[in-house]
């Protein structure tokens, strides 16, 4: 093929918007008087052209699914799985906390057919220690999310020792929790009720604070969220 | 990085998906290979977004990513051969010399059977607009290297679909007839 010649080079520059405003004034008034680079700029202008709208809509990725072949791109669904199952686990193994990078990854893959609208964050933030640090960094993260420009939902899930944020006979911050409840119409509280239960088998009462509604499992609510699209956030 | 930072970066990473899907088809011809590059460009950029210094070279930054996810799948797919990308032409894109193919077909085979380094230049310039510097930057080489690419690759473009606008005119002239 043969070598570019260095004149080529401006018209390419000139179809392609890469010149300056007087680099672009002086080719303009070469033009007009050269029919040879006026056809060459207007073939290069089509060429353009063509290879803009041959990609405008391109075929669709294939689903992916088990005729795939495993690899470190196709995590969405194994995360998916390991996130359950490590829900599932910490229930058996004494609540054992969730893998937050699982949980990340998860969140990522996770495409919703209709996300929500521009400008609005959907996120559960998710408490399973009783950590007082972790409460505190919980709230403080709910409260950055609502405060926010836009239509939030943000849910904080609380499951094993992180039920204890919920309860108004243990949790530090009863006072708090009625505010943002209060002040932030599209900020929920989910206790799980498997820990609930667990609690009561054990002969501990629990008081839940009023404002939180109660999910009968942690595992599943978490997932149908991130299946939904919503944010997964460990704290 | 806050929280909120954290949650807009992945906003904006996943806008950017179908445009690095369909760059990354037109650079390898396959739609599920082209999905797990889309994929694993996405995956890295947040794995790595704390080096993201400039947030407005958003675009620039992860057609990079998607250059290096290209070219390290090249590499594992051969990896005893060395890879010149100015030799590698798909050639599970067949161009045919009918007609009767849309426009769209011919000009994607034209463009697949490009040498990948060429197809690259030009589907970054042309699909996305990128400045010849930020292509540069991008695919890590001299500018003077992304004009000469471009020029060869809009020369054998041209040479492959001369014929287009000439069998169109015919068929043009028949159909009024």
């Amino acid at each position: 093929m043969k070598k570019p010649r260095q004149g080529e080079h401006r018209v390419h520059a000139f179809v392609d918007g890469q010149m300056t405003g007087r680099e672009k004034a002086r080719f303009l008034d070469e033009i007009e008087s050269d029919a040879e680079l006026w056809d060459s700029a207007c073939e290069l202008r089509r060429l353009k052209e063509y290879v803009s709208v041959a990609f405008d809509e391109v075929p669709p990725p294939p689903q992916r699914g088990p005729g795939r072949h495993a690899g470190p791109l196709r995590l969405g669904a194994a995360a998916m799985f390991l996130l359950g199952l490590g829900f599932l686990l910490g229930r058996v193994t004494m609540e054992q906390p969730l893998q937050p990078m699982v949980a990340e990854q998860a969140s990522e893959t996770a495409r919703p057919a209709a996300g929500p609208a521009a400008g609005s964050y959907r996120v559960v933030l998710h408490i399973d220690e009783a950590d007082r640090h972790k409460f505190m960094e919980t709230l403080d993260r709910a409260e950055e999310l609502m405060g926010q420009t836009g239509t939030h939902l943000v849910e904080v899930v609380a499951n094993a020792g992180g039920l204890e944020l919920l309860r108004s006979d243990t949790s530090p911050f009863v006072a708090r929790l009625r505010q943002m409840a209060a002040h932030y119409p599209n900020l929920r509280f989910v206790a799980c009720s498997n820990t609930l239960q667990r609690l009561h088998e054990q002969g501990i009462q629990t008081v839940i604070f009023e404002e939180a509604d109660v999910a009968p499992s942690a595992v599943q609510h978490v997932v149908r969220r991130l299946q939904e699209g919503w944010v997964y956030v460990k704290v | 990085m806050k929280i909120v930072d954290t949650l807009c970066l992945r906003r904006r990473l996943a806008a950017q998906r179908p445009r690095l899907y369909r760059m990354a088809y037109a650079w390898c011809c396959e739609p599920a290979l082209a999905d797990d590059l889309a994929q694993e460009c996405l995956t890295r950029a947040l794995q790595h977004s704390h080096q993201l210094r400039d947030h407005d070279r958003l675009e620039c930054w992860l057609y990079t990513i998607l250059n290096n996810c290209w070219r390290e799948h090249l590499r594992r797919r051969r990896p005893e051969a060395e890879f010149d990308e100015e030799e590698y032409v798909c050639s599970s894109c067949p161009e045919t010399d009918s007609y009767q193919q849309q426009v769209v077909d011919r000009v994607r085979a034209a463009v697949a059977s490009l040498p990948m380094g060429q197809r690259k230049v030009v589907t970054l310039v042309d699909l996305e607009g990128f400045a010849y510097a930020e292509v540069a930057s991008i695919l890590e080489i001299p500018i003077g290297t992304v004009m000469s690419r471009l020029s060869r690759a809009r020369q054998a473009l041209q040479s492959r679909l001369a014929d287009m606008a000439g069998r169109g005119e015919k068929q043009y002239l028949r159909s009024i007839r």
